[in-house]
C-alpha cells in the first residue's frame, strides 16, 4: 500500500459536513479552536478522538462500544495470554514495557476501521473523512494483516495462487469475519483468538461437509481427523526468532526478525478438543525465540518450552486442488509434508513435543 | 287521588328555601400533583461555546487541498527503517 501524501491524510469531503458525522463540527470531536491561524487553531486539537469511544462513538453506538471493550483488536490480549504463559509474574512489568513500545500500536480504534486508516500504517482519511460503515480491505484489515495473511489471500506470492475465495469467490475479509465477529469477543474466545468454537468455521457456509449429502467421500473419511486447511491450503509463511529494542540511534523503538520462508507442514493439534477436535492441523513456525524481549531484562521467558514455536494455523490460501489432496498418498506416507523431530531445531524440540508427529501415516496400499 | 296542588307547592317552599341555605364554601380544586419526571437534557459532546465563528476556518482549509499543501509541514526525509525482516 503506497503511503499517502500528508495533505491527502486529512483532506476533507464537503459532503462530510452535512452528514450525520459531521453536522457537529470539527471542534466536537477534536477539539482545538475555531481560529484562522493553523497553529492556534490546533491548540489541544485530537487527533484520533475515537481513542476513548464512550463520549462519542457511544452516544449512539452504545451497545457497539460496550461490546468492543472485549474484541481482541481492542484488548490484544491474546499477545498478553501467549507473553506470559512463557513468562513468570515477576516478568511481567518488563514484558508490558516491550509491549507498550512494541506492539500496543497494533491496537484499533473505531475510527482507524471506519474513517481512516489505522495509525500503525500510517492513518490518513479513507474516504475525506466519511464513515465508512464497511472498511475497505486493503486499506484497513490488510494494512496491518498484510505480510503473510494479506500477501497469501490476495496472491501476491510469485507461483502461489491466491485463496479461492479471491479468485473465484471475491470475497473480502468481512465476507468471513463479520462485522459482529470483530466488534466482540465472547467470554471462551477473550484471551485468543483460537479459544472456543472456531469462528468463522468454513462450515458455516460449507454445511454438508462430512455429512451425507457429501459428494466428496475424502470429507466423510476423514471428518473430524483433519482441519480443513491439512488437505486446502497450500504453502504458507513462516517467521523465525523476533527480537525486539530501542534503537542506540534514534531512540525509537525497532525489532529483527531473523528470516522468513514458505512451509507447509502438518503437525499434531495441541488445541484438540469439541470445538477442534482435528488430531492433526497445519503449523507455522512463529516469530519468538527464547530472547525475544532480552533487551528489556533477562530471561524474561523462563517457560519458553511451554508452547510451541510451531504453532495451530489457519492460511488464508485455500485452493480446492491442492499438491497433498491429489491422492491418497500424496498425503498418506509422504513425511516431507510432516514435522517430524528432524526438522525442528534441537533448542526447540522440547518446546514442540507434542505438536512433532513421531509416526506418518502409512501410505495406502 | 294525587294531591298535586299540594305536591306544587311543597316544591315551591324548598326552591324558596334553598336560595336562603347557608353558602358553602368552595371545593378545594386545585389540582393534585402529577409526580413527574424531571429529566436531565442529554449532553452530547459538543464544542465549547467559546466563541460563535462566522467562518469555519475548519473546514475552510481542509476542504482545500491547495491550502493543506501550502501549509503542512515540510516533509522530514524518512530514514530507512532500522527494523529488519516482515513485522
Amino acid at each position: 500500500m503506497a503511503p499517502l501524501e500528508p495533505w491527502e491524510k486529512v483532506l476533507v469531503k464537503e459532503e462530510f459536513l452535512t452528514s450525520t458525522h459531521g453536522v457537529a463540527g470539527c471542534v466536537a470531536c477534536h477539539g482545538g479552536v475555531q481560529a484562522e491561524d493553523k497553529e492556534t487553531a490546533h491548540t489541544g486539537m485530537v487527533a484520533n478522538p475515537a481513542k476513548d469511544p464512550q463520549p462519542l462513538c457511544g452516544t449512539c453506538h452504545q451497545e457497539t462500544v460496550d461490546d468492543y471493550q472485549t474484541a481482541l483488536h481492542n484488548t490484544q490480549a491474546g499477545y498478553f495470554k501467549m507473553m506470559y504463559s512463557r513468562s513468570l509474574p515477576e516478568n511481567h512489568a518488563a514484558l508490558d514495557e516491550a509491549f507498550g513500545n512494541h506492539c500496543a500500536s497494533c491496537h484499533t480504534s473505531c475510527g482507524e476501521c471506519h474513517i481512516s486508516q489505522p495509525a500503525s500504517v500510517g492513518g490518513g482519511l479513507l474516504n475525506g473523512h466519511l464513515v465508512e460503515k464497511t472498511p475497505p480491505m486493503t486499506r484497513t484489515c490488510t494494512a496491518c494483516h498484510g505480510s503473510r495473511v494479506g500477501a497469501e489471500y490476495l496472491g501476491k506470492h510469485e507461483e502461489i495462487p491466491g485463496d479461492v475465495h479471491f479468485r473465484q469467490g471475491r470475497m473480502n475479509c468481512i465476507s468471513c469475519h463479520s462485522g459482529s465477529s470483530l466488534h466482540t469477543n465472547d467470554t471462551a474466545s477473550a484471551n485468543h483468538r483460537y479459544d472456543g468454537p472456531e469462528s468463522p468455521a468454513c462450515v458455516s457456509c460449507h454445511d454438508t461437509y462430512g455429512t451425507l449429502k457429501d459428494p466428496i467421500s475424502q470429507h466423510v473419511i476423514h471428518e473430524d481427523k483433519l482441519s480443513c486447511q491439512v488437505c486446502h491450503s497450500v504453502q504458507y509463511t513462516s517467521c523465525d526468532g523476533c527480537h525486539v529494542s530501542i534503537s542506540e540511534s534514534s531512540g525509537n523503538p525497532i525489532f529483527k526478525t531473523e528470516g522468513d520462508y514458505f512451509t507447509f507442514f502438518i503437525g499434531k493439534n495441541v488445541r484438540q478438543g469439541s470445538d477442534r477436535p482435528y488430531e492433526y492441523v497445519v503449523v507455522r513456525h512463529i516469530p519468538v525465540a527464547p530472547d525475544s524481549y532480552t533487551s528489556y531484562g533477562d530471561n524474561l521467558l523462563p517457560n519458553f518450552d511451554l508452547l510451541p514455536t510451531w504453532a495451530y494455523a489457519t492460511p488464508h490460501n485455500i485452493q480446492r486442488s491442492t499438491p497433498q489432496n491429489a491422492t491418497c498418498n500424496s498425503c498418506h506416507g509422504n513425511a516431507e509434508l510432516f514435522l517430524t523431530a528432524d526438522k525442528v531445531s534441537a533448542e526447540e524440540l522440547e518446546a514442540n513435543q507434542a505438536v512433532i508427529v513421531d509416526e506418518v501415516p502409512a501410505a495406502r496400499p | 287521588m294525587i294531591p298535586w296542588k299540594k305536591l306544587a307547592g311543597l316544591a315551591a317552599l324548598l326552591v324558596v328555601l334553598s336560595a336562603c341555605t347557608a353558602r358553602t364554601p368552595p371545593v378545594n380544586v386545585e389540582p393534585t400533583a402529577v409526580p413527574t419526571t424531571i429529566t436531565e437534557p442529554v449532553l452530547t459532546p459538543t464544542s465549547t461555546p467559546t466563541q460563535v465563528a462566522s467562518t469555519d476556518y475548519c473546514a475552510t482549509c481542509h476542504l482545500d487541498k491547495d491550502e493543506l499543501i501550502r501549509t503542512a509541514k515540510p516533509v522530514v526525509e524518512d530514514t530507512e527503517s532500522e527494523s529488519e525482516g516482515k513485522g
